[in-house]
């Protein structure tokens, strides 16, 4: 009876469930879950966005608080290879030691000075002021003119401690040493993504662009299909945007956008062959890339041309499901870790640029299997506000999507500093990841 | 020149040589700006994000600007 109310509460469109059962390669255990958030909200107070004090508040009491991606291992594959991750005012290092990952607060024990300008390879962490240093695991190594210092407790004289783990290949730090350990945090996270093994990919790509909005305002643009409609109208004809299904266990949620499948909002029928054109973006003038045979849907055939080109990259002990290789399949881990599931390649990190309320980076990582030895992970791509995102085509046409999206997350940032209301007003069901991410907020604060 | 039919109303919008898009929608025809903006026509509006995808920042020509069906 539940359920039937559930399904009662969203789209006329077929049901994500009911589109997958008729799949040709049925999907992994996880994706035929459902777990619909019932909770509140349904409003956001408009000072989340637009305030330094709220900004502050979460530099107060969540960002020190809370799990975070830091990097990737690939990052740092050697020990003594160390990277840094800013979040506000913090900057942490995060090192490979003969012990594991290590991370520390970036900063000196004796006068402040951050130790690392930049990610690199050491032996030990020396302060470029005075020359204080430190080993790998955050132990005190020397202190300069030791003889002046006779009132430092050198066991006590550690970097400040910064928990750290790992999970699917991520690196994750915690600056509150008495934080739940990261595999509680994670919850079932890790079961959902056992079958794509992201710890098995690499960095092929990995951009990161400043945002003229908020960070929060950029990464809700990215936790629901409610917007394809109007900011990406041309690849309605060929994507489930209404028929999504969306769902939330502790501190993670999900959205599951079917593709090659019609939106509920178009007003005609698509052939298979439309579908198919869309999905592989044909122009009017353009050739199709394939004919969908008759008595074959465009989802199938999506599905058969996916599986063949991966098959030989992840093995033939992995079945790869039509889902898999069709769908968008996107993970939120509070408060900022997108990782998605399938087979497709996007990861997204979103965080507040420098100390501002108003402004952002939005990262995007393409994590790809490979066959044979590893190769080498792609560095950052760093674009400033002004630089289109195709001035980063190894994004492919994911920078052009991208660019709809800019086009209007800055006015979003300015339409709500000037908004004559208090309150943000969320979809009910569609927009399930934003309010599940705000009702997790809400313990922080 | 790439062309797009709106899955919505219909209309068809043409890049031109010179950057601008022509729209048609059901004969009533105009021509815009990559941002929305009206360049002339009896057409005034037409959907910005469809002209920001013809008309906007491009991919370099080396890159594959089709969603291939075999490869993900």
């Amino acid at each position: 009876m539940a359920a039937a109310t559930q399904r009662q509460a969203r789209s006329a469109g077929i049901s994500y469930q009911d589109l997958i059962s008729r799949d040709v390669v049925p999907p992994p255990r996880t994706l035929t879950l459902e777990n619909r958030f019932e909770g509140p909200p349904t409003t956001v107070p408009v000072s989340r966005y637009t305030t330094q004090a709220f900004h502050d508040l979460e530099m107060r009491n969540m960002w020190p608080k809370v799990w975070q991606m830091a990097c990737r291992e690939e990052e740092i594959p050697n020990v003594g290879d160390y990277t840094t991750y800013e979040i506000g005012s913090y900057s942490i290092i995060v090192v490979r030691t003969q012990q594991g990952f290590r991370a520390h607060h970036n900063v000196c024990r004796h006068r402040g000075r951050r130790l690392c300008d930049a990610d690199g390879h050491a032996s030990s962490f020396i302060c470029p002021f005075h020359g204080f240093s430190w080993n790998l695991d955050g132990s005190l190594r020397s202190v300069t003119s030791e003889w002046d210092f006779p009132h430092i407790d050198k066991k006590n004289f550690n970097l400040s401690a910064v928990q750290c783990d790992t999970w699917g290949g991520w690196v994750f730090i915690n600056m509150d040493v008495k934080a739940e350990p990261l595999a509680k945090f994670l919850g079932d996270l890790p079961q959902h993504f056992a079958v794509w093994k992201p710890e098995s990919r690499y960095i092929e790509a990995h951009v990161a662009k400043v945002m003229g909005c908020n960070w929060k305002v950029c990464q809700e643009a990215f936790m629901e299909a409610f917007h394809v409609i109007h900011t990406h109208p041309q690849i309605l004809v060929g994507i489930g945007d209404e028929n999504s299904q969306y769902d939330a266990w502790g501190n993670f949620s999900r959205a599951i956008t079917p593709n090659a499948t019609p939106s509920p909002h178009l007003k005609f029928k698509p052939t298979e062959q439309e579908l198919f054109d869309s999905v592989t973006m044909r122009y009017l003038d353009q050739p199709a890339l394939g004919e969908v045979p008759a008595g074959m849907t465009a989802r199938a055939m999506m599905a058969a041309g996916g599986r063949m080109g991966l098959q030989p990259v992840v093995g033939d002990d992995t079945p790869i499901s039509d889902a898999c290789v069709s769908d968008s399949i996107y993970y939120t881990l509070f408060p900022n870790f997108h990782p998605w599931g399938g087979y497709n390649r996007i990861v997204y990190r979103f965080r507040p640029y420098q100390n501002r309320f108003d402004k952002s980076v939005m990262e995007c990582y393409y994590l790809s299997p490979f066959a044979g030895d590893r190769p080498a992970p792609a560095k950052m791509h760093w674009l400033e506000e002004d630089q289109p995102w195709t001035d980063a085509p190894e994004l492919g046409l994911l920078a052009k999507v991208f660019t709809q999206d800019t086009f209007n997350l800055p006015k979003v940032q300015l339409g709500l500093e000037a908004a004559q209301y208090d309150e943000v007003v969320l979809a009910n069901y569609q927009e399930t990841k934003i309010r599940h991410f705000h009702h997790l907020l809400k313990n922080y604060l | 020149m790439p062309s797009l039919k709106h899955p919505l109303t219909g209309a068809i919008y043409t890049l031109r040589s010179d950057g601008l898009v022509d729209v048609d929608n059901n004969g009533l025809r105009g021509v815009f700006y990559f941002d929305g903006r009206h360049h002339s026509g009896d057409l005034t509006f037409a959907d910005p994000h469809m002209l920001l995808w013809l008309a906007g920042p491009q991919l370099p020509d080396t890159v594959v600007s089709r969603r291939s069906h075999k490869v993900t």
